[in-house]
């Protein structure tokens, strides 16, 4: 029986579509587009932005594909240049407001309430602090995947994780026990 | 044990200790109420984050991004061929200076100075009273000359 091995099909598609071929391009934006658009919207918190710093994670994916030398995964790869377009729209559009996310967010029935109290919570964290709960607790990376697509130190990781829970406990107390 | 920092406890609710410190927090849980109390605020957190809405890109989304990333690589490739076109155009100018240098070059090689004609050198001037020529070229003239002079009626 054949192994299916992600990762490595992952690094075949980039290393064809370095090589010129496009369709093996689109098949990786179809393998991680939905991720990374979930990830996008929980960083950003609108679904428009979040649709445009996607095209742009592509596109810096697009001109990058040199650049991958392999120490990382594709995935991580593909989240670290998307936590910088997100940093990068933060820049842009200091002043923008939260706004309601609209028919792209599935609502999860009774607990619709809470469900908005936690997105309204995460968006209200720092921008450093909201980067690595989303990818702990949303992406479900190791916290050296995150270390390696924020490109800082474990410890780093560890300590903001441990800050970015701390708000968040307080912002949710009602909640929680 | 002590209680373990905010932070180890929250590596032991993410799995991401080593296993000997994992069993140490685990036994000190079953002890502590305090520490377990704060175990379950974690493990409850994780559940509301898990329960947030759930973004979803839409299939039009998802054809505007294949469009997108359609749009940025014809983008490379006319950049590409602009690069090219641009390389063409500076070697064909850069030839074109080569060969005119170089033609003018062999010119100057091949054609060196051309022999004076035979006129040069002989005095304009050939009126003197005498008679006398300064050049052989200005004597058989004058001599031709004073021929013509014989024959005129």
């Amino acid at each position: 029986m054949v192994q299916y091995n992600p990762e490595a099909d992952d690094i075949e598609l980039l290393r064809r579509a370095g090589d010129g071929d496009s369709a093996a391009f689109h098949a990786l934006v179809d393998r991680h587009a939905q991720r990374l658009y979930r990830l996008a919207v929980s960083l950003i918190g609108n679904a428009a932005d979040a649709e445009d710093v996607l095209q742009e994670t592509f596109i810096g994916a697009l001109r990058g594909l040199r650049s991958f030398q392999g120490r990382a995964s594709v995935k991580t790869w593909l989240t670290r240049i998307l936590v910088r377009q997100a940093a990068q729209w933060r820049r842009d559009r200091r002043r923008r407001r939260f706004e309601p996310m609209g028919d792209s967010i599935a609502s999860s029935g009774p607990s619709a309430e809470a469900s908005l109290d936690v997105r309204a919570a995460i968006e209200r964290l720092s921008p450093e602090h909201r980067e690595v709960l989303v990818l702990r607790e949303f992406e479900r990376m190791s916290y050296e995947e995150i270390a390696e697509a924020l490109g800082v130190p474990r410890g780093t990781v560890e300590s903001r994780l441990h800050r970015a829970r701390s708000e968040l406990r307080e912002k949710l107390k009602a909640y929680l026990p | 044990m002590n209680c373990p920092t905010s932070e180890q406890l929250s590596a032991f609710h993410d799995g991401e200790i080593d296993e000997i410190r994992w069993l140490e927090i685990d036994r000190h849980l079953r002890q502590c109420p305090l520490c377990a109390a704060e175990l379950a605020r974690l493990r409850t957190m994780s559940r509301l984050l898990g329960a947030a809405p759930v973004a979803k890109l839409s299939p039009i989304g998802l054809h505007r991004l294949h469009r997108r990333v359609n749009q940025a690589m014809e983008e490379g490739l006319l950049r590409f061929v602009r690069v090219l076109n641009t390389i063409a155009a500076c070697v064909l100018i850069a030839g074109s200076a080569w060969l005119m240098v170089k033609t003018r070059q062999d010119q100057t090689v091949e054609s060196p100075i051309p022999a004076a004609p035979p006129w040069v050198g002989v005095d304009v001037v050939s009126d003197s009273p005498s008679g006398a020529a300064s050049t052989p070229a200005a004597a058989w003239y004058l001599a031709e000359d004073s021929s013509r002079g014989d024959d005129s009626p």
